[in-house]
């Protein structure tokens, strides 16, 4: 493929990839430009008719971005969905990474039956067992907390699966002259192996974080209180007031848009790895 | 060395015992926290799938009348022809497309390189957010849909709120947040073979379409059914689209497995039937998984005998 080198070839190549660019960015420009409108009046006008209005506002204002924060206070769901996203990928990564370290680096009664059982629990996709968890979590009692929506995106077979797998390909031969220099599993843990394993930290982070973000139906339903709200709930809910406010609520999905993709572009090359190394053989 | 060994010191045997413990005392919280939030729910499901709240709170076993009522009602045929046309359909869309994708984009231009950035920003968007942003573009009266369609001198058509439609409507939004994903991991795929094979293939006197199916394709299996068998599972359980665009409807033409299970139990609170639902549901989870198992052994015996069950997060 990278020496196909003829002209025609590679002008009608540009134009494919700037033709499918625009369909992806298409909405989301869409939605950025719609949110600088004065009011939803103007969006409707020019939807309707083409013109070059339809794709440039005639007018320009922050205004509603200024409305959502003051008038609908939409810095809750966002605090929400950062203090949920940095909880869970901080308790995931201690959670996961040590019992990873334990499959990689010791020999005890019952490894493989467990392992597989880490497997097979993530073989059902979480969104499926949402139902029943909605009971098991009611039965707790902590349905309708942060720990509701942390705590079950905690654990996860699939990043235990990747770490084990990296800390498999550290040398015994390393964590044995620790052991003789009086390093206990502790200090072992956090000062040998875990500043060997940056690029595996972050990509197993990523992908935690990118559950947290993707999880619908669960922070749907297990906290409901206006003031857990993670902003995926709460723009679901926008959209299903009778009154449909589309400058507000395209201000506020461009800044749902805009912050998880300044945290994954930089880091996509990270997040490539991880799932590909837990999801293929190499 | 035999006194020491032989001595029942009790620091050795401390030790010994600390040794032996770590691994647990590692794995505890792990323990804990999958066995409760993540597999106990299973069999939670399957188990009550079994037994009928009845009047008054009280518990019943039943058996499989849960099944047979599900089975019996009319609709349920229609939830699972639905839900397997979209996941099939969806999944056959985006796969072919991201491969296409992938190829296109596996160049080393800068030019292609700000490309791939660019196409991978649906990837960081949540499901909720993309069906806001094409909500209005679908709606009949105000969309942009229908007036590219009348610029284009066509009829406008009722989107979401046709039963012929709608689901097709949903296909599109799910495949433009889908492809750039999946094409991520077919451009790693890509990535990883080695130009020399090219070079080599070159010297047989391969063309561009030789090239492809006997060298390109061939080389990209591993990632191409990780790729499926992942997408067929994140599609088969498709829900956001759903709950926020047609609500299941015109006339049940989107009503998914997934969101009558949602449905029967936080609308109607007929738990029995939505953990039938969710049993049957994790059945073809597992089904699936389980294929994938099988071909990732069958097809490469080469690189060791650990099959891996996986899908993504």
């Amino acid at each position: 493929m990278k020496q196909s080198g003829s002209k025609v070839f590679n002008a009608i190549h540009y134009i494919v990839l700037v033709i499918l660019v625009v369909f992806v960015l298409f909405p989301i420009f869409f939605a950025m430009i719609n949110s600088v409108r004065f009011q939803d009046a103007e969006i409707y006008t020019y939807t309707q008719k083409l013109s070059l209005h339809t794709f440039l506002p005639e007018t320009f204002t922050m205004k509603h971005y200024f409305r959502l924060f003051a008038e609908n206070h939409f810095w809750m769901p966002l605090l929400n969905s950062a203090i949920v996203s940095v909880a869970t990928v901080v308790f995931g990564f201690l959670v996961n990474g040590l019992a990873g370290f334990a499959f990689a680096k010791y020999d005890f009664k019952g490894k493989n039956v467990l392992f597989f059982l880490f497997l097979f629990s993530f073989m059902v996709p979480f969104e499926v067992i949402s139902i029943p968890l909605y009971k098991i979590c009611g039965g707790m009692g902590i349905l309708n907390s942060r720990a509701a929506l942390i705590l079950p995106m905690i654990g996860h077979g699939m990043i235990v699966f990747l770490y084990r797998q990296f800390f498999h390909d550290i040398p015994d031969a390393l964590l044995e002259s620790a052991r003789i220099d009086g390093a206990g599993t502790a200090r072992i843990f956090f000062q040998l192996i875990v500043p060997l394993s940056k690029p595996v930290i972050i990509s197993a982070s990523l992908m935690m974080f990118i559950q947290q973000w993707d999880a619908f139906i669960w922070p749907m339903v297990a906290a409901s209180d206006s003031n857990l709200k993670v902003i995926q709930v709460a723009i679901s809910e926008f959209v299903g007031e009778t009154y449909t406010d589309w400058t507000l609520i395209y201000a506020a999905t461009a800044i749902a848009i805009i912050i998880p993709a300044l945290i994954l572009l930089p880091l996509q090359k990270y997040y490539i790895q991880g799932v590909s190394s837990a999801g293929l053989k190499e | 060395m035999k006194q020491i060994t032989g001595a029942k010191s009790p620091g050795i045997q401390w030790y010994k015992l600390k040794q032996a413990a770590t691994p647990f005392v590692l794995l505890l919280p792990s323990i804990i926290l999958i066995g409760i939030f993540k597999i106990y729910p299973i069999f939670y499901a399957f188990i009550s799938s079994f037994f009928k709240n009845g009047k008054g709170g009280q518990i019943s076993f039943v058996f499989i009348q849960n099944y047979l009522n599900l089975f019996g009602e009319a609709t349920f045929s229609k939830s699972v022809w639905v839900t397997l046309k979209f996941c099939f359909v969806t999944t056959a869309i985006q796969v072919v497309l991201a491969v296409i994708l992938a190829l296109f984009l596996n160049r080393t231009s800068k030019f292609v390189q700000f490309c791939r950035t660019l196409i991978y920003i649906p990837v960081a968007i949540n499901m909720v957010i993309a069906c806001t942003v094409w909500n209005m573009f679908f709606s009949e009266s105000t969309g942009l849909a229908n007036t590219f369609l009348e610029a284009l001198g066509l009829s406008s058509q009722p989107w979401l709120t046709s039963p012929q439609n709608a689901l097709w409507v949903l296909m599109f939004i799910c495949c433009w947040k889908g492809i750039s994903y999946w094409m991520m991991f077919l451009l790693a795929g890509l990535q990883n073979i080695n130009d020399s094979v090219y070079e080599a293939g070159k010297l047989d006197g391969t063309n561009f379409f030789t090239q492809l199916f006997c060298i390109t394709l061939p080389m990209l299996k591993n990632s191409m059914l990780f790729v499926v068998v992942s997408d067929t599972l994140i599609n088969m359980f498709m829900f956001a689209p759903v709950y926020l665009l047609t609500n299941g409807g015109p006339s049940k033409s989107t009503d998914t497995l997934m969101y009558e299970a949602y449905r029967s139990a936080f609308s109607y609170s007929n738990y029995s039937r939505s953990y039938v639902l969710v049993t049957i549901m994790m059945l073809m989870a597992i089904v699936i998984a389980g294929i994938q198992f099988f071909l990732m052994r069958e097809k490469d015996p080469a690189s060791g005998n650990r099959g891996k069950k996986v899908r993504t997060i």
